[in-house]
């Protein structure tokens, strides 16, 4: 059968890939009927009882942190030995899960991979909201946050944590654009929806300018291919700078050269393991069967085998080298991860992070959309605690320690404070999440309508 | 399947959680032993003494120091035993210490004798059982001096029959003050008075930097004397090496101040900066190439 949508239409491509009515061969599905498919819906059942406990998450969160704000630091468990705790933690975590932007939207891309353009949404979503509470949680990590504007002020360029605050800001701007400008052609379909929408004018204010032209597309996919250029030096700067928050100070752990590509090969697996189980609940609560297939589970899976491997090579010049030289200043802090208290917590990360990952996926029924959830799950839990075991066991163990502190300075474990804080960063950035996939299409539909086009073009 | 996910969630959670959890095992109520409290009585300078108070208790076999401890605290006592001039009601903090003047409305009370007693007495706590202590004191007194052949003299006195007397026997520390505690002046660490209530130290201590006239401050004291407890005296001579602030510190380098970072940082990271942040601007020109390119298609249509 003759498909009907004209494509060379120098004026208006856009528009008229999204609208015309079309028939395709057999089994393929029509542009009205992915429009449909694709556009945002209103929350059932499950997805109000889900924005509830994540509004619930984040409401103790902001009772916690007023509590803070209140009483100071001391609400919390971080003392002279642990100074910096869970938050830190959990700023390493957002920082790394926000790599992900970089990885499915530009490396992907730039390599010419096209089974990623279903994903590309959720991951650049993910790495905006992930990016924007890792800003916030240094800033719930300072115990005097008025004074925040004192580091633009005074800070020193010779200081990591100003590269940092610079870095954050700058991906944070480059992800919120390559988000927003493949968006921009959505937006029209949006517009132009006969279904009513309560953010109609939130569609209009962010795209009524885009009408599809040739030109604008042009300047559009101009403005994604720098994009894609510019946001991969900017993603590897932001963690290595992060990993060098801790490999620029003399500490048990933290004093290596291995830190940055560590750090980034970790961020990179834990972006994978968010999209891997972003995909899973998307593709189930928005039936989005279709769209994200069996292919992209399988392909994700290999991605993910591969980025687990190096993360694990990575891990082993971490560990095995200074362990095989155990320097006795550097004694204390080992056995504590190998055989002391942290143990369980090193083992587990390590286990269920990494090596339980790379066994399931390796296995072809390994990276069906199931067993990708699961491993998907295991690889982000696991890279929260590994971020934990990051920061807190070297702080434990310092080449200097002091003399007459209580034991309670000694060990670390976050009070109620700290937990509700950290649960309600977590859950606020689940929240953003889902409502930008309340609000927009999570699976970019003018993208998948040229991608349906051309493969029925090539046939 | 709904189940089937929240099931295989929670075996997630749960390989995780008793890992996280053994590492934190529940603390056990610690064992603690009676409350101690101890008197040290100084006089610095020879002019108005005060007390510190410290309160311990042990705790899983360790002695602790016990913050929040309420005690009152006493000058002298009277016939039945109980505190006579109350000098203060003082609160450890967190190190168990806490310190007070005593006060001018005792200055009869202290003035009427050489030898005074200091009684300090706590209530019964939820915590603690009553609990007191007391020390005694003979007042007395410590004056230095210092020779041009860097020789530094110091003297212990003690009232006696209402005048100063000489004491013999006692050991006196003499030495330069420094940030973190006082430096002995020679090789000996102290010396003990002569019949004239008299030690004479040599400064053996030459080219200690000083401040900028080369001031150095000299020390004697005497520490946890069971008779006059502790006594200090200062003394500024210009024995020491002139200070001269080093200019280094404002040059440029990784350890500057804000405004003196070194030329390569300076240039490579605003280099950095320019050129990214040229690119997110010349992106946001394309975006409003864009915008205005649509306004055109409007008028068009």
């Amino acid at each position: 059968m003759e498909n009907s949508v004209t494509l060379n239409n120098e004026k208006n491509p856009g528009f008229n890939s999204a609208f015309a009515s079309t028939k395709r061969k057999k089994g393929a599905l029509t542009d009205e009927e992915i429009i449909k498919d694709l556009l945002p819906r209103k929350f059932g059942k499950q997805g109000i009882v889900w924005i509830s406990i994540l509004v619930l998450f984040c409401l103790v969160g902001a009772f916690a942190y007023f509590r803070q704000l209140k009483y100071g630091l001391i609400v919390t468990n971080m003392r002279d030995y642990a100074s910096w705790g869970i938050y830190i933690s959990n700023f390493v975590f957002f920082v790394a899960i926000s790599l992900v932007g970089s990885l499915i939207t530009a490396v992907l891309r730039l390599t010419g991979v096209h089974w990623s353009t279903p994903l590309t949404r959720i991951a650049e979503i993910i790495a905006v909201s992930a990016i924007t509470f890792a800003a916030l949680i240094i800033i719930v990590d300072m115990g005097r946050p008025e004074r925040f504007y004192n580091l633009f002020l005074y800070g020193r360029l010779q200081s990591p944590i100003i590269w940092d605050v610079t870095v954050i800001t700058t991906y944070f701007f480059i992800s919120l654009l390559l988000l927003y400008i493949p968006l921009l052609p959505d937006m029209q379909i949006l517009l132009a929806s006969k279904e009513k929408s309560p953010f109609t004018k939130l569609y209009k204010f962010l795209g009524s300018f885009w009408k599809g032209t040739h030109m604008q597309f042009r300047i559009s996919k101009k403005a994604i291919n720098i994009l894609c250029i510019a946001i991969v030096p900017v993603a590897f700067s932001i963690h290595t700078v992060t990993s060098w928050l801790f490999a620029t100070t003399y500490r048990p752990g933290w004093d290596s050269t291995n830190f940055g590509p560590y750090f980034i090969s970790g961020a990179f697996l834990v972006g994978a393991g968010a999209v891997s189980v972003a995909m899973y609940i998307f593709r189930k609560y928005y039936n989005l069967k279709n769209y994200i297939t069996y292919e992209h589970f399988d392909k994700m899976g290999k991605v993910t085998v591969m980025l687990a491997l190096l993360y694990m090579y990575f891990n082993v010049n971490e560990f095995l080298v200074p362990a095989f030289k155990m320097k006795k200043p550097e004694q204390g802090f080992l056995d504590s991860l190998f055989v002391g208290d942290f143990a369980p917590l090193f083992w587990a990360a390590i286990l269920g992070g990494m090596i339980i990952p790379i066994i399931v996926l390796i296995f072809k029924k390994g990276r069906h959309p199931f067993p990708m959830f699961i491993v998907g799950i295991m690889i982000v839990v696991g890279a929260w605690f590994k971020r934990y075991l990051i920061v807190t066991p070297t702080l434990l163990h310092p080449f200097l320690p002091m003399h007459n502190v209580p034991a309670s300075y000694k060990h670390y474990f976050p009070s109620w404070e700290e937990w509700a804080i950290a649960m309600g960063s977590l859950a606020g950035a689940l929240l953003v999440v889902t409502i930008f996939a309340r609000i927009f299409p999570i699976i970019p539909i003018q993208e998948t309508l040229i991608e349906q086009h051309e493969k029925e073009h090539h046939k | 399947m709904k189940k089937n996910i929240i099931n295989s969630c929670a075996v997630v959670l749960l390989f995780f959680i008793p890992a996280f959890s053994g590492y934190f095992a529940a603390a056990q109520a610690p064992e603690k032993g009676p409350l101690k409290v101890s008197l040290s009585y100084f006089s610095n300078d020879n002019t108005l003494p005060y007390l510190t108070v410290n309160a311990k208790a042990k705790i899983d076999g360790k002695f602790m120091p016990v913050p929040g401890a309420e005690i009152s605290l006493y000058l002298d006592k009277d016939s039945t035993g109980k505190g006579l001039g109350l000098i203060a009601k003082v609160v450890t903090n967190e190190k168990g210490k806490a310190s007070t003047d005593i006060p001018a409305s005792l200055e009869k009370i202290w003035k009427a004798s050489a030898n005074h007693t200091f009684l300090a007495i706590t209530d019964k706590t939820k915590d603690y059982d009553a609990t007191s202590n007391e020390l005694s004191i003979v007042k007395a007194r410590i004056t230095v001096d210092t020779a041009d052949d860097k020789n530094v003299v110091a003297k212990v006195t003690e009232f006696k029959d209402n005048q100063w007397v000489p004491v013999k026997g006692v050991e006196v520390k003499i030495g330069i003050k420094r940030l973190g505690g006082d430096l002995q002046i020679g090789d000996d660490q102290s010396y003990t008075t002569d019949s004239l209530g008299m030690v004479k130290g040599e400064f053996k201590k030459t080219g200690m930097p000083g401040d900028k006239s080369g001031n150095i401050i000299l020390v004697a004291k005497v520490e946890d004397n069971d008779t006059y407890g502790n006594l200090r005296i200062e003394k500024s001579e210009p024995w020491g090496v002139k200070f001269v602030a080093n200019a280094d510190f404002f040059q440029r380098a990784l350890w500057g101040s804000q405004f003196h970072s070194p030329f390569w940082l300076v240039f490579m990271a605003y280099s950095i900066v320019i050129g990214v942040w040229g690119t997110i601007i010349y992106l946001i020109a394309l975006l409003v190439k864009i915008k205005k390119l649509g306004k055109q298609e409007d008028k068009l249509s």
